[in-house]
């Protein structure tokens, strides 16, 4: 099976999923956080340019601190994501999934310059296609990953209706697809709907829209609502 | 289309998670999408540049404009491919026309622009949509949040980067002796100067094409997901076949709600013991007459009776017996058979064999390295391991002199304490203290095992004699401190302070040697 999922087992043997972000959403990041850079050296830009000389010297000095540490401070004090990767839900984590680290943040920040090269981000382009792990080259040299913000999911949200036994015990995964059946069927169009009920006929023992009435009683059986 | 054959997770996703699938998706099929794309784009390719030859340039251009054409083949490649379908070459050149030039002139004209082409691609291409249906069925796709724009402008700036990389790596391959001047190369108008570039523009579009179009359909795929719940129709049919299986199982059922319990532990064996088609339906009639078998008296059930019934079956034919049948076999013939097993393998065989001999004997060799290799190792183990204490280190070389003090056993008198109180007595008494400490060191070097490196100070020796917590330890102190007092401060011990050095020299270190000598 494909997928951009990898499960990391803690010592405490859960598993932890995590999303992992590929190159469109990370050049995305970039250029918001390229813009933001932009916008700050211009603005200060503007003050500065009352100073004169001295003015000019302060802002190549802001620009040279912004440019190597912008990533590495934003990584460091606001949880592994820069202004552009929270705007798309992305952040820095370390390889093992435990929160990035200053000698690790720092050395894929630094290394962007061989990422750079040898125009725009050639060499991590080419190794964020070819890697697994969506790695660029200072990915690969600190042992980090870039992972999709994992956003907390509350309780399935049912249609109203009343609650009935399943006639059969299910497995957990089978249970898990009722409820998601009943918590999805808003967004799917009645005739599927009634298409994938009737799939379970030989559970629920009904059809058309009946069977996914049934299917509704058992998901609210399920989740135990009032 | 059978989704149970799909070869991706299917789960909801974002649309990034969805595009960031498809580039993972090209990477896994990278080799066919790139040769179905080059197939296509190379041949145009040259095509354009003979009709162009004056203006090689318009030739780049069509390059580009063409794109869509290109990546017809490798998406037709890709939906086979996900449902594990091979798509051999043979049979893409074979419907050239139908895969390839499907709506081309759309393609190429009013569709040509739309941001948005590698999502809607699938919907011409695959489900053979045009005209108002088409862009109907688009509109619903997309729904409220239209998705590919993004993924269209990206590919657009890889390609980009891709292009000057390259263009940069190939300047920095040419010697500055040829004095070529990149941004002339770049924006040259020779003939060949225009088809490098163009050349380098194939190689970059080629590079992305395959992600691009894989990006594309899996956020067509992602949509369709969502809109269709494949991912609940997978596993409502899961559960239907389960259901259906255990249908097959206890039909005939009318199972008493009492016997209920036997049934399901039977079941249990059926299940576990594995089968297939006729011996089912027996199997099932055993089930059958075991419940009526359990609930026939007063309908009660008692684990006792439930036991001896499942004994009972169990000892059925189905679940093996053991039979002994005597035969009559010649020895001879039985060799004989062994020895040809189907003649034209043989030679096979027989390599198989040599094969794992020759392992066998390697195998044995290198268990013996290692033990070799263990027992050579064996010292250094059981040091660190703590089996052994450290003694004194093979490398360990005595000095043989110390701090401009030559400590060699060989230098030194036959009775030492007798030899320095005589000196002392001449009005020598750096000579005599100098001797006596010499004949320390020399006694804690080699009878008390004292590992002083060459080179090491009075301090050092000091510091090594405390650490080993050997007993002379204080008497050493005291001894290299009278010492550097009259070496370094001219400060002679009085005859007082020699006699006792002497005696308890004699005491400590010298009584020793006796003692050790006399053992």
């Amino acid at each position: 099976m494909l997928d951009t999922r990898h499960t990391f087992e803690t010592p405490e043997g859960i598993d932890l999923g995590l999303s992992i972000a590929g190159v469109v959403v990370r050049a995305q990041a970039w250029l918001f956080d390229l813009i933001i850079r932009i916008i700050i050296y211009i603005s200060f830009g503007i003050i500065l340019a009352y100073l004169g000389r001295f003015g000019m010297g302060l802002l190549l000095i802001i620009i040279f601190i912004a440019e190597w540490f912008y990533p590495v401070l934003f990584e460091m004090l606001k949880e592994g994501a820069t202004p552009g990767k929270r705007r798309m839900g992305i952040r820095v984590i370390n390889d093992n999934g435990t929160p990035v680290t200053w000698s690790a943040s720092i050395v894929r920040n630094l290394l962007r310059t061989v990422d750079f090269m040898p125009f725009m981000y050639g060499l991590g382009l080419v190794s964020i296609l070819i890697n697994r792990d969506f790695k660029r080259l200072g990915d690969l040299a600190a042992g980090t990953l870039v992972v999709y913000e994992e956003e907390a999911r509350g309780a399935p949200q049912l249609p109203p209706g009343d609650a009935e036994a399943l006639p059969r015990p299910l497995t957990l995964e089978e249970q898990q697809a009722v409820l998601e059946f009943t918590e999805r069927s808003t967004r799917i169009s009645p005739e599927r709907s009634e298409e994938l009920a009737a799939l379970l006929e030989p559970l629920t023992g009904k059809e058309g829209e009946e069977a996914v009435k049934q299917l509704y009683r058992y998901a609210h059986w399920l989740q135990g609502s009032v | 289309m059978d989704l149970s054959k799909i070869r991706v997770a299917v789960r909801p996703r974002s649309a990034s998670e969805a595009t960031d699938l498809g580039f993972v998706i090209a990477r896994h099929w990278w080799r066919p999408l790139m040769i179905s794309w080059l197939m296509v784009a190379l041949p145009l390719s040259v095509i354009f540049h003979l009709l162009f030859y004056q203006t090689p340039w318009v030739a780049g251009l069509l390059i580009w404009w063409f794109k869509p054409l290109y990546e017809q083949a490798p998406l037709y490649i890709l939906s086979r491919a996900l449902f594990a379908e091979k798509t051999p070459m043979t049979e893409v050149l074979k419907n050239f026309r139908t895969i390839t030039a499907k709506q081309w002139f759309a393609n190429l004209t009013w569709r040509r622009f739309t941001p948005r082409r590698s999502f809607n691609a699938p919907v011409s291409q695959l489900e053979g949509l045009s005209g108002r249906e088409r862009r109907e069925r688009i509109a619903v796709l997309h729904g409220s949040r239209p998705s590919g724009g993004w993924l269209t402008f990206i590919a657009v700036h890889l390609e980009l980067v891709i292009y000057f990389s390259l263009f940069s790596l190939l300047m920095i391959a040419i010697p500055t002796e040829m004095e070529v001047d990149a941004f002339q190369l770049m924006q040259g108008e020779g003939f060949w100067v225009v088809v490098l570039q163009n050349a380098l523009y194939i190689i970059a579009i080629a590079t992305i094409a395959p992600f691009y179009v894989a990006a594309g359909f899996s956020l067509y795929l992602h949509r369709r997901i969502e809109l269709e719940a494949w991912d609940i129709e997978i596993d409502f049919r899961k559960l239907r076949q389960r259901l259906e299986r255990g249908k097959d199982l206890v039909m005939n059922g009318s199972i008493a709600s009492a016997s209920s319990k036997v049934a399901s532990l039977l079941l249990c064996f059926f299940i576990w013991g594995g089968s297939s088609g006729d011996l089912l339906a027996e199997r099932v009639s055993h089930v059958d007459q075991a419940v009526k078998d359990a609930t026939r008296d007063n309908g009660e059930l008692t684990p006792e009776y439930a036991k001896q019934q499942i004994s009972g079956i169990l000892s059925d034919p189905v679940f093996g017996h053991e039979e002994t049948r005597k035969v009559w076999r010649r020895i001879n013939e039985e060799e004989k058979q062994e020895k040809s097993p189907g003649s034209d393998l043989e030679w096979l065989a027989r390599l198989v064999q040599l094969i794992a001999t020759i392992g066998e004997a390697l195998l044995w060799f290198f268990v013996v390295l290692l033990i070799g290799w263990i027992v050579y190792l064996y010292p250094k183990w059981s040091v660190w391991f703590g089996l052994t204490r450290r003694t004194i280190s093979k490398q360990y070389q005595p000095p043989e002199t110390l701090f401009g003090l030559d400590v060699r056993p060989e230098s030194l008198p036959e009775d030492i304490a007798k030899e320095v109180l005589q000196s002392y007595q001449d009005g020598q008494p750096r000579a005599a203290l100098s001797l006596l400490y010499r004949a320390t060191l020399v006694q804690l070097i080699n009878h008390h095992h004292m590992e002083f490196q060459k080179g090491a100070t009075e301090g050092e020796c000091v510091e090594i004699v405390k650490q080993a917590q050997h007993r002379t330890g204080s008497y050493f102190l005291k001894l290299t401190h009278t010492w550097q007092a009259m070496a370094y401060n001219h400060q002679s011990p009085d005859l007082e302070e020699m006699r006792a050095l002497c005696e308890q020299w004699h005491d400590q270190l010298h009584g020793n040697i006796a003692e050790e000598s006399g053992q």
